[in-house]
């Protein structure tokens, strides 16, 4: 590659430290091996904040004959900048085109970074449909959650990985040295478990998901790279369990990542020093589905602000259960970065969290408020949802109540004192294969503007209220549910200039609206799509480990607002169980 | 490392610290961070062979210390205690010598006109934006302290001594665009290297 011309382009774009690499903890590649590009479809800030690629970058490089670079959607400028030199889309690491790398793998953790997928791809020189791609070559692959549902990006990947890549993505590697040829390459990959392999499946076939078994045996990077730029999340991330035990009906994560499995507290503690130490960074996120949930949360979360006391490690959780108990634990945490608290009560009234199976009561968030009032937290940052199934107006009208009780306990206590700073963010419900909730149409954009209307006037004017986007909704919704027709529409979008979706001040509606007509649909006709019990589904060839039985019988209590104990409390045969050999809790 | 902005790098540097298990002095009050005072940051694209940087450290150390602790292409040159004699930082800077290489069609012309220029008396006026940011002209022959230029490889090389001092520091850029002003060289394509930090001990 040309490092004069590179030198120069990265002169005249934005931030230019996007591209450039360098940091302290990067990978030196190796000469020979295996050459693979962990390529996030998405900004250097926003893919250096996510935790596979850390966990997946370490695992690669680490093995012997392999070597892991990394690669980010470059912006606007640096796009026009590399085409006008003819230079295509390089690795950070050693500025190696895409091209030539032997694997470009894309972590897909949401429905609408698929055009940016192309995007790269293309600037990569890299046919962007798996059947236009030879022998010279990279094989193309993706993974990450919404992999759960492929058919809709099918034509794009020559491998698309169903579940956790940390056993898997080794043995996809050695397989490349037995097997250069790329046919013999897929033939041979489509037989280990968790592999979907587009163009050699037959009808019938099941592809099962893969998952690791043991969380402390398994890989966990001991340095992870600490960037010059500002990502995201700026902080050590401690990743303490996987899975989540709760069961709530509208949650994907919570069903795709099960069972639930913890690591041991010696282990984390192993873990968080050798991290610590190699990257000098000085806030640490316990991360996981749902942290408090952990039973070892209190007793690591004591250890590392005991232990690292002098050096003002700040430790933070993301997003609290709603619980007493969880205040005292934020108390222990809050010492250096005293933030907001956030919680996602989700409901404004019990019928519609007993619908979802939150598994909260009014109860439960009153003494929780009440406590984190008393204890000093004036920064509350709510979560809800509106366009569930069965919703009414009284349960919109419900969130209003909800959030001026909440108010009214404040004001009691402090008496004007102090002023509460209060925000509620409120998102469209988006139904998602895998759970209960998978059969039913999201709400059309009038009825979204009617429910948004009633939580404008619902709640009162001093909370900061946010809600995203209805039309990006709407395609997000398509995009879960749908099947293998999108994958024209999404190339027509593509080509008619659509990138970076998911950013607002790109996303362009009317250009999405055209690529479905030209295809012969409307964007409607998947996302608000009705399933029945017996209907067959998108997604139905991927086994994720959970009978479909289940979730059409958590669907049914659903009509009947009936709730689902946790996993911790009882088993409600889900069906995991059995791939499993049983689920065993550490409590 | 030219493509850092100077909040990245101190980011940066004080990761290293902690990196390195040299424990540093905390401010105090709601927001507690490192004691460190940096030497003026470069303009972007500029790269340095020296800065300063002074830190509230609890107890002394070594450069090798640190060094293990930096990203390739930062290098420490020398660690040593502060007494009762230094100043802070910001006051004992003065002046830097800088390598501007500048590219020019007639680089001969260019260098004689560039030298005459900076051998007159008159002032050298430039413009550039106030703390209010607003346009003002400003004359900054007294600002530079020495400017020779001659030719190597078919470039202009410049080196150069700017003040550096808070109040009256020069930005090499703006010298560069005065100079733009009084030969023709090419605006997009110049080269600058910090090549030292003068202190008014004139030593360090």
């Amino acid at each position: 590659m040309n490092n004069e011309k590179i030198s120069s382009i990265l002169k005249n774009v934005f931030k230019p430290g996007r591209y450039t690499g360098g940091e302290y903890n990067s990978a030196r590649p190796k000469t020979d091996g295996v050459k693979y590009a962990f390529a996030f479809p998405d900004t250097y800030e926003v893919g250096m904040s996510h935790l596979g690629m850390k966990i997946l970058y370490g695992l690669l490089n680490d093995m012997d004959g392999v070597s892991c670079e990394r690669v980010f959607a470059p912006l606007n400028d640096m796009a026009e900048a590399l085409k006008k030199n003819d230079l295509p889309l390089f690795s950070l690491e050693s500025h190696k085109p895409l091209n030539e790398f032997d694997f470009v793998g894309f972590s897909i953790q949401y429905e609408l970074c698929i055009t940016t997928v192309l995007y790269m791809l293309e600037l990569g020189r890299i046919p962007v449909k798996a059947s236009q791609r030879s022998e010279r070559d990279p094989i193309v692959m993706a993974g990450g959650p919404c992999c759960v549902n492929p058919e809709p990006m099918r034509d794009f990947f020559d491998i698309i990985v169903i579940g956790e890549a940390e056993e898997l993505l080794p043995r996809l590697m050695q397989l490349r040295k037995t097997c250069p040829g790329r046919d013999a390459y897929l033939r041979a990959a489509k037989e280990i478990k968790g592999v979907y392999v587009p163009a050699l499946r037959k009808p019938g076939e099941t592809i099962q998901r893969a998952y690791i078994k043991n969380m402390d045996t398994a890989y966990y990077p001991q340095s992870v790279i600490v960037p010059f730029l500002e990502p995201v999340h700026d902080r050590l991330m401690l990743e303490v369990m996987r899975g989540c035990p709760r069961g709530c009906r509208f949650c994907q994560a919570g069903f795709i990542y099960r069972p639930v499995r913890t690591k041991s507290v010696a282990v984390l503690k192993r873990q968080a020093d050798a991290l610590i130490a190699a990257t000098g960074y000085e806030e640490i996120s316990l991360a996981s589905l749902s942290t408090t949930d952990f039973y070892g949360c209190k007793e690591i979360i004591e250890y590392l602000t005991d232990r690292y006391e002098d050096e003002k490690l700040s430790v933070s959780l993301p997003s609290l259960r709603i619980d007493v108990s969880n205040i005292d634990i934020m108390k222990q945490v809050r010492k250096y970065k005293p933030g907001a608290l956030t919680f996602a009560p989700e409901a404004g009234s019990q019928r519609m969290r007993d619908i979802i199976n939150k598994n909260v009561t009014e109860k439960d968030i009153i003494d929780t408020l009440s406590k984190a009032f008393t204890e000093g937290f004036t920064k509350i940052k709510l979560y809800f949802m509106f366009g569930l199934p069965y919703e009414t107006d009284e349960d919109l009208w419900a969130i209003g109540d909800l959030i001026k009780k909440i108010l009214d306990i404040f004001n009691d206590m402090y008496q004007n004192t102090r002023s509460i700073s209060l925000s509620v963010s409120a998102s469209c419900f988006v139904p998602k294969p895998f759970t209960p909730f998978q059969y039913f149409p999201q709400c059309g954009t009038q009825e979204m503007e009617h429910k948004t209307e009633i939580l404008r006037r619902a709640i009162p004017r001093r909370v900061k209220l946010s809600y995203n986007d209805s039309t990006l909704c709407a395609l997000e919704a398509a995009f879960a549910r749908g099947d293998s027709r999108l994958n024209a529409v999404i190339e027509a979008a593509y080509r008619s200039g659509c990138v970076f979706d998911a950013w607002p001040d790109y996303y362009d509606e009317a250009k999405w609206i055209d690529a479905f007509a030209a295809c012969g649909y409307d964007m409607r006709d998947f996302a608000q799509k009705s399933y029945g019990f017996n209907d067959t589904l998108p997604w139905d060839f991927i086994d994720i480990g959970i009978d479909r039985s289940f979730f059409e019988k958590e669907a049914r209590k659903a009509l009947e607002a009936a709730t689902t104990p946790n996993c911790f409390e009882r088993c409600s045969g889900c069906g995991i169980q059995k791939t499993n050999g049983g689920c065993r809790f550490d409590l | 490392m030219i493509y850092i902005s100077h909040l990245d790098m101190q980011r940066m540097f004080q990761r290293a610290f902690r990196r390195a298990n040299i424990a540093l002095e905390f401010s105090q009050g709601f927001n507690p961070h490192p004691k460190m005072t940096y030497s003026p940051p470069l303009p972007l694209f500029t790269s340095s062979d020296e800065e300063y940087i002074d830190v509230a450290a609890s107890c002394a150390f070594g450069a090798a210390a640190l060094q293990k602790a930096l990203p390739d292409g930062i290098i420490v040159n020398s660690v040593r205690p502060l007494t009762e004699e230094d100043v802070p930082l910001s006051e004992k800077i003065s002046t830097a010598v800088y390598e501007i290489v500048l590219y020019a069609e007639n680089p001969e012309e260019a260098c004689a006109a560039l030298t005459a220029a900076c051998k007159e008396s008159g002032s050298l006026m430039a413009e550039k934006r106030d703390k209010k940011r607003r346009m003002i002209q400003k004359d900054i022959r007294p600002l530079i302290k020495s400017a020779d230029f001659r030719i190597s490889d078919n470039c202009v090389v410049c080196l150069c001594e700017l003040s550096l001092k808070n109040d009256t520091l020069l930005n090499p850029h703006i010298f560069i665009s005065v100079l733009m002003m009084k030969a023709s060289v090419d605006e997009k394509k110049c080269v600058v290297t910090v090549k030292k930090i003068k202190t008014l001990s004139d030593g360090q």
